[in-house]
């Protein structure tokens, strides 16, 4: 697909452009994803306002997790066993937003987790290694 | 959730080393969630969505033609969420241990707005390269701490100060030539302190030929370099005496020669080779180094490209004060510059003249999680 195909691309200049970027969110839903880290971003993220794709494996993305999900939210289930990175790269493929952003679910887990500031992890680890 | 550090990389619509350049970044030592990285495809095609996106945090689609890499990157800056923007070039590799580098000079010098390293000459191929990263390597390395201007290769600047000074300047600099530069100046006219970090190392993955090196030292530096020196009426920007005076020599030693060849005159000759021979005195430090680290007959091979590189200085600065009288600043075509004035609101945005750029955007807390 080359730019000129992509939705709104070819929009007037002013007459019909669009006025501010839209934004797609792509969820690539590992083994290791969880419901509360899905819950931790839909309360962060301003998920209703935006695109929103999860990216799961078909034995992954189950009826069971799948009924977890906004139903605004797109499904694009993947067959065989797809790795994290094939995930992304097939929701960014299938999002039609000028910004793609893309969360990792097991990251926001630990960091969640981990409570401190980033500029005190950064401090614990900008050091050289002695 | 926050980060530190907002890598943003520019690229186009040839991204042929920007799955390398992902994979570097990828093996950094710093860990992953302490930096987001930011690819904004300037035009490109869905094959650079494909290759960023198992890496990248946020890709940002510019459509329609490529707006240039000053664009590109001040969209990635106002995307970002990090107190540290660091921009890496499409064709530049980290090494592991680069962003940790960046992030522990701002956190040792407070006072530092930004920060820059160089390339490793270690590793570039072929002669003109090898040649043109031991310059660069040179030319940074000799600014012992202080840096004169910004370097946007491989280099970083905290948030606050980049959107006070306006950003990159995406109105004059349509594509990749000395914003970077220009930048650096109007931090340090604002007071800023910009550091040049030695052990802040990337390898640069551009592959340079002699038409290359003339077309890209006149077209994207040396030029726009004598247009924005004429502008700001501020010698400082220029390059330093010694290099002035090696052009001016340089200039005179070949005019002198070609009398020699039409002539026949051996006093010609002879003052030619005077010229030149000061020259080269003048670059004695540059071919030390160049002897240390690639011996004799690599200096030797290269002083040929040496005097080359002060004869295209000279060129550059006819044209950049000729281009400067006849047509003045650059300046964007006639239908960004109305969309401008009337204020059109759109994406992708219509570039904005740096004066307008001035209120930091809110941080980007959509998306991102990383």
């Amino acid at each position: 697909m080359t730019p000129s195909s992509r939705r709104g691309a070819d929009l007037d200049p002013i007459k019909g452009a669009r006025s501010r970027a839209r934004v797609s969110l792509v969820l690539p839903w590992g083994p290791k994803a969880t419901v509360d880290a899905l819950r931790h971003v839909t309360r962060v993220e301003q998920t209703d306002s935006v695109e929103v794709i999860v990216a799961g494996a078909e034995s992954v993305l189950t009826p069971v997790i799948q009924a977890n999900f906004p139903p605004e939210f797109r499904i694009l289930i993947l067959p065989g066993n797809p790795d994290v990175a094939e995930l992304r790269r097939q929701g960014a493929l299938v999002a039609s937003g000028d910004l793609i952003r893309f969360v990792d679910l097991v990251r926001v887990d630990r960091v969640v987790r981990d409570g401190r500031s980033s500029e005190d992890r950064l401090r614990s680890v900008a050091q050289d290694p002695v | 959730m926050s980060v530190q550090l907002s890598v943003v990389i520019p690229t186009g619509k040839s991204p042929t080393t920007l799955s390398r350049v992902l994979e570097a970044l990828e093996a950094s030592d710093l860990p992953r969630d302490l930096w987001e990285l930011i690819v904004v495809d300037d035009g490109g095609t869905d094959e650079t969505v494909a290759i960023a996106a198992p890496y990248a945090d946020t890709i940002v689609r510019l459509t329609g033609k490529p707006h240039g890499a000053p664009y590109a990157r001040n969209r990635g800056a106002e995307m970002s969420r990090g107190e540290i923007l660091v921009f890496i070039d499409d064709d530049v590799c980290v090494r592991p241990n680069t962003l940790r580098r960046m992030a522990l000079a701002f956190l040792d010098s407070p006072d530092v707005a930004a920060v820059h390293g160089s390339f490793d000459d270690e590793a570039s191929r072929g002669m003109v390269s090898q040649y043109q990263d031991l310059i660069d390597h040179y030319l940074h390395n000799g600014s012992r701490g202080e840096a004169g201007g910004f370097w946007a290769d491989c280099g970083a600047v905290r948030r606050e100060p980049f959107f006070a000074v306006g950003m990159f300047n995406e109105w004059h600099f349509s594509r990749e030539q000395i914003e970077a530069l220009e930048l650096g100046h109007r931090l340090l006219d604002r007071g800023f302190r910009i550091a040049f970090r030695s052990e802040v190392v990337a390898v640069h993955l551009k592959q340079w030929t002699l038409a290359r090196m003339i077309a890209t030292d006149l077209r994207e530096r040396s030029v726009p370099r004598s247009r924005l020196l004429m502008k700001r009426g501020d010698a400082t920007l220029g390059p330093a005496i010694p290099e002035k005076a090696c052009a001016a020599l340089s200039w005179v030693g070949f005019l002198l020669g070609v009398l020699w060849l039409v002539t026949d005159t051996a006093l010609f000759g002879i003052l030619s080779a005077a010229a030149f021979g000061v020259v080269l005195l003048l670059n004695l430090p540059v071919f030390n180094v160049f002897r240390r680290r690639r011996g004799l007959l690599f200096t030797l091979a290269v002083t040929p490209l040496h005097l080359l590189h002060f004869l295209l200085n000279g060129i550059a600065l006819v044209f950049g004060v000729v281009l400067h009288h006849s047509i003045g600043d650059p300046q964007p075509s006639a239908t960004v510059q109305a969309f401008s004035e009337v204020g059109v609101v759109k994406w992708p945005p219509v570039p904005r003249p740096v004066d307008s750029a001035t209120k930091p955007p809110a941080k980007e807390s959509q998306g991102g999680d990383t």
